[in-house]
């Protein structure tokens, strides 16, 4: 007879199928598998938004709470400062810089706002002389963080008295050039420094929202 | 029809077709199990991919997103808040293929988030907030970096749970910390030595699944 196939035992005929089905099983099963993982079946349904929780963040987490540019002013006049406003740039914070009346411009405030409710920070700086021994730079900034944190808890307001008195008093525990930061309830206070070979030095009370 | 010589097959189908019955027998075989195991494989495979991890994003590559998070409802919301966001796209070998890359990022005052995404599905989330060492987070930044935590699973209440009981965790030790929740990659990172500085959770989708 013409084209007869060889007739294989029964033993390798069985191999023969049991290895494809192995091939097929293993085949079948990964294709299978990384094909349910890796199939994108359409984009899911965009899911409702919960509601923002009531003390999520809302502008006013950039301005000194419960401050007003005229409380400020009035209280630093009370101190004997004269404010003026300063030109700024179109979309920079305006500015107030107030100096201390006949204090050879040594201690100035300077108040950065948004709108009359809307201080976004008092900075204070004070020049002291070398041989300078008195608390004229302590008292000017003691009057900022009374100014500057009148809605704070008594708590907060004490620890930023210490921390500022601390500081002020230490001129070497701040690194020249460098700054020191706390957060006393919800303001951040920053003291920086910089000194002059003479031993003179620039110290600088950065009040604002934590 | 056919000859018998040699030593007879006892099976009777081998006996009288030889290799080409074989053949047709294996190739059947090999079929029914190919159709089977794949449709077992694909079940399993379904069933893998579902659940609260990320998805695949429908893109050409193997980048996972956050399924169902509405980016577009997630900026709206945000700058209805008084956030400013700002988008950024990249213009990179995706453009190639009809992909774009987004990076949204919005503040207000020192609270920053930034979304990553690819064709509109978001890939990562990242938030920040100031912070001073050795100075707990207010409130109000606990908040905000919770909501950022639960972003995945807004209608997942377990899977939210579990986020943000690890953001609590890591927020009370403040320490640095890493955590695999639902197939997302959780990470928090704590200032070094700087003074002015963040705390930073980042909430990957990641690559996922065969590649993780």
């Amino acid at each position: 007879m013409t084209g007869q196939a060889p007739r294989p035992s029964r033993l390798a005929g069985r191999l023969v199928i049991a290895a494809a089905a192995m091939v097929a099983l293993v085949v079948g099963g990964t294709g299978g598998l990384v094909l349910g993982t890796e199939l994108v079946l359409g984009s899911p349904e965009p899911r409702d938004l919960p509601d923002l929780p009531p003390d999520f963040p809302d502008p006013s987490v950039q301005y000194l709470p419960g401050l007003t540019v005229s409380e400020v002013t009035s209280s630093l006049a009370g101190l004997g400062f004269e404010c003026e406003e300063l030109s700024t740039w179109p979309g920079a914070p305006d500015l107030q810089e107030c100096l201390e009346a006949g204090g050879g411009g040594r201690l100035s405030a300077r108040i950065e706002y948004d709108s009359e409710s809307a201080v976004r920070a008092l900075i204070t700086s004070c020049y002291r002389r070398a041989e300078d021994t008195t608390r004229r730079c302590e008292d000017g900034f003691q009057s900022s963080v009374h100014i500057a944190l009148a809605s704070q808890p008594p708590a907060a307001r004490e620890q930023a008295r210490d921390w500022v008195e601390r500081y002020a008093e230490e001129v070497a525990v701040i690194r020249d050039g460098s700054e020191v930061v706390t957060r006393a309830g919800e303001i951040a206070l920053t003291m920086s420094v910089v000194s002059f070979d003479d031993g003179d030095a620039v110290y600088k009370l950065d009040l604002r929202r934590a | 029809m056919v000859s018998h010589s040699g030593p007879e097959p006892t099976d009777p189908v081998l006996r009288r077709h030889g290799w080409h019955r074989t053949l047709l027998v294996a190739l059947l075989v090999a079929g029914l199990t190919l159709v089977g195991a794949g449709g077992a494989g694909f079940a399993a495979g379904r069933l893998l991919a579902g659940g609260d991890g990320p998805v695949r994003c429908a893109t050409w590559d193997f980048s996972r997103c956050i399924p169902g998070l509405d980016l577009e409802a997630v900026l709206e919301t945000l700058a209805e808040r008084g956030f400013e966001c700002e988008r950024l796209e990249w213009e990179g070998f995706r453009e190639l293929v009809g992909d774009s890359t987004e990076s949204d990022q919005c503040s207000l005052g020192g609270y920053r988030t930034r979304f990553e995404s690819l064709d509109g599905q978001v890939r990562s989330v990242t938030a920040s907030v100031p912070v001073l060492p050795g100075v707990s987070l207010t409130q109000r930044q606990a908040t905000f970096l919770s909501w950022v935590a639960v972003l995945p699973f807004s209608d997942q209440p377990v899977s939210a749970e579990a986020a943000s009981g690890w953001l609590s965790r890591q927020l009370a030790d403040g320490r640095d910390g890493r955590a695999d929740i639902d197939g997302y990659d959780y990470s928090i990172r704590y200032p070094g030595q700087g003074r002015r500085t963040v705390v930073a959770l980042e909430v990957d989708a990641g690559l996922g699944g065969w590649f993780r």
